[in-house]
């Protein structure tokens, strides 16, 4: 049967490009919401972090009527850390938009998510957004579209994909640039004629593929996926299995059914082949389960996704400072936070260590785990963790490492700098290429590489440039990488930090702490441009005697402390030194607190 | 080596093909690397216009004053180009 009432579609694309902002403007011309309705603006981003950082994380569901078809819309992450979430989103729609920024043309992500895409077979409608830009490149970009395409082997039909010209912001697309656009229904017309409606078989056995989970308090864990065949009742008993995990068979029921229709889940009695929707009453359902019939258990292939290629350890804060701001700070409350994130993140690993206070987090990247992190932090949780590192592999006895795709826009100028980077974090120049006033490169480089370069890369393109990144595969181990030449200011006294004792340290090299701070013993405090670390005190007052006063104190100017973000401290920690991590404070320091025991421990080193 | 030719317009403009690596780049001399060896390329003001690992072309532009030849593991190979 011809589910010609319904379309499923994915919006895929780059970082910032305006996907989410798109949807909103989606929902609001189906009149998802009523007109006197008061609107956040983006509307489909609900963490606070990711309307912070104005960046989409969860792939979430929506939907719009249109002209008697319900569109199944779901935004898919932007950011090629979160790129599970993209692959398991392909297997519940049927086509997708593929958003391109006017201006930026196609980078790292939209490769890789097109890529997806069109292993799966899916129809792409190219949606270039943006265009109210003024920076806009119209039709250097569609080539540059056609060359991504023809460049990943997309099909006949593939490259033949229509083309809407959008501005997600005013709500307005064309399919003619000659003739603006005065509002979305061109977008909608080209989902309806272009995505085909899915074949459906409603009368065979129940089959339905589970490509999302959520958690509520009141019903427990939430299945989200699509019915691949047959239909699903509220109240029917079904059989979970998976196609990864043969012996897996577990009964159950399912107690709550819903569809979605606009931003809500409205509870329905029946659904049928082709339907997203929401069910409960299965507490063990997991990503990549499919739930069948009981007469007919036939698990549905689920897509192969990355593995996780940057690990780091999650253990129990052990600081002189620990319990203080934190209200989780036990390993049982660590551990169960990192398991039940396990649930939501497909592309996350949590294993156990050989200690009970640590753990083993494996993600896709440093902005995937930092973003797990600060969640954490923000939900009062308090731990350390230690620097990133790469997961090496052993294939035919050799070693191999994880290699990123890079790609660099900066002006003409910078070049030569990210070159002379590149060369020291083993990067292979692929493609390099002049658009417009800038330049693009493109590199192979080892993952290690890129560990701590985003602000060196700022800072040697004066805040100018845009680099992306996104795995592209394992290689041989490249060798070794310098990765940070400075050294640390190390305080080694516990106390606070007065403006004295502050005023000697500043001389040593860059202060992260300003007067006040409470510090502890073997706490870094600063960076110092040797590649040693320096033990300071910056708790030391002045010895007021007769010929001092305390008033002469005035005179200590201090500059400014570098006010470090939890992102640059992952950057700048070494494989010595621990982040410990608090609701309200972020802290940078050594494993070995005690100064002397730090300095034995690498006297020890040096003589091995 | 057959398909490696480099080509210098007025001075200006540099093509090169059957080029496997830019192995390093500022405004005064790029370094690249064909099969037979590597080729240093001096001036001033020197931008890398287009270059493609898959494709091994390579272009620039800037003030040239000289190209030379070093052969892999060997004496250098003169050939000047003013």
């Amino acid at each position: 049967m011809l589910r010609d009432d319904l379309r499923n579609v994915a919006i895929i694309a780059h970082v910032d490009h305006g996907k989410t902002t798109l949807v909103d403007a989606m929902l609001k011309q189906s009149h998802t919401f009523r007109d006197n309705q008061t609107v956040e603006e983006r509307v489909m981003d609900s963490n606070d972090l990711e309307r912070e950082r104005g960046i989409t994380i969860l792939a979430k569901n929506t939907s719009i009527h249109y002209k008697g078809v319900k569109i199944n819309v779901v935004d898919t992450p932007g950011h090629a850390d979160f790129s599970g979430e993209v692959e398991r989103v392909m297997m519940m729609v049927n086509g997708v938009l593929v958003l391109v920024d006017a201006a930026e043309g196609p980078m790292p992500q939209t490769r890789f998510v097109v890529q997806k895409a069109l292993e799966m077979g899916h129809r792409l409608i190219i949606v270039v957004n943006k265009i109210d830009r003024p920076d806009a490149r119209l039709n250097e970009v569609q080539d540059e579209i056609l060359e991504l395409l023809l460049e990943l082997d997309a099909s006949d039909d593939q490259l033949m994909s229509p083309v809407v010209w959008c501005s997600g912001r005013d709500g307005t697309a064309t399919l003619d640039l000659n003739k603006p656009g005065t509002d979305l229904t061109p977008l909608f017309e080209t989902i309806i004629n272009h995505i085909q409606p899915m074949e459906a078989d409603t009368e065979g056995p129940s089959q339905l593929l589970v490509s999302s989970i959520d958690y509520n308090d009141y019903v427990g864990r939430i299945g989200i996926g699509r019915i691949e065949r047959g239909s699903v009742k509220q109240g029917q008993s079904v059989v979970v299995c998976n196609y990864n995990d043969v012996r897996l068979k577990s009964p159950g029921k399912i107690v709550n059914l819903y569809q979605i229709e606009g931003l809500n889940r409205v509870p329905c009695e029946e659904a049928k082949a082709g339907d997203i929707v929401c069910f409960s009453g299965l507490e063990q359902i997991n990503i990549g389960d499919t739930v069948c019939a009981p007469d007919c258990v036939e698990p549905h292939k689920f897509v192969k996704i990355t593995e996780p290629t940057v690990e780091m350890t999650f253990s129990v804060n052990d600081s002189p400072f620990a319990g203080k701001d934190g209200k989780w700070v036990t390993t049982r409350h660590i551990r169960d936070r990192l398991f039940r994130e396990l649930l939501k993140d497909v592309s996350l690993r949590v294993e156990e260590t050989g200690s009970a206070d640590s753990y083993r987090v494996c993600g896709r990247g440093e902005m995937h785990l930092s973003i797990l992190i600060e969640n954490m932090r923000r939900e009062g949780y308090e731990f350390q963790v230690s620097t990133p590192r790469v997961m090496y592999k052993d294939i035919d006895g050799e070693k191999y490492e994880p290699m990123e795709r890079l790609i660099v826009d900066v002006p003409d100028e910078f070049t030569g700098a990210v070159f002379q980077s590149m060369g020291n974090r083993k990067g292979e120049l692929l493609h390099m290429s002049a658009v417009g006033s800038r330049t693009r490169l493109e590199f192979i480089i080892p993952a290690r590489g890129l560990f701590g370069y985003k602000s060196e890369f700022l800072t040697s393109t004066r805040g100018e440039g845009v680099m992306n990144s996104v795995f592209f595969e394992y290689q041989p181990y490249k060798g070794e990488i310098m990765r940070r030449t400075t050294g640390s200011l190390v305080a080694f006294e516990t106390g606070e930090a007065v403006t004295y004792g502050l005023f000697n340290a500043q001389g040593r090299g860059t202060l992260f702490i300003g007067a006040g701070t409470p510090v502890y013993e073997g706490m870094v405090i600063g960076e110092s441009p040797k590649s040693e670390d320096i033990n300071v005190n910056v708790c030391k007052t002045k010895h007021l005697t007769n010929t001092r006063s305390s008033a002469s104190d005035d005179a200590l100017r201090l500059i400014t402390p570098k006010r470090m973000s939890l992102e640059e401290c992952l950057e700048f920690i070494g494989d010595d030194e621990l982040l410990e991590v608090t609701p309200k404070n972020i802290r940078i320091r050594k494993r070995i607190l005690d100064s002397e025991l730090r300095a034995k421990a690498r006297a020890k080193e040096k003589k091995q | 080596m057959e398909g490696h030719n480099v080509s210098v317009e007025q001075c200006k403009r540099i093509t090169a093909t059957e080029i496997t690596s830019v192995d390093s780049f500022s405004d005064r001399q790029i370094v690249m690397s064909f099969a037979g060896g590597k080729i240093v390329v001096t001036g001033a003001s020197m931008k890398i216009v287009g270059f493609s690992k898959s494709s091994g072309s390579f272009s620039a532009t800037g003030e040239i004053t000289s190209v030379r030849y070093v052969q892999k593991g060997g004496s250098i190979k003169q050939k000047l180009f003013r």
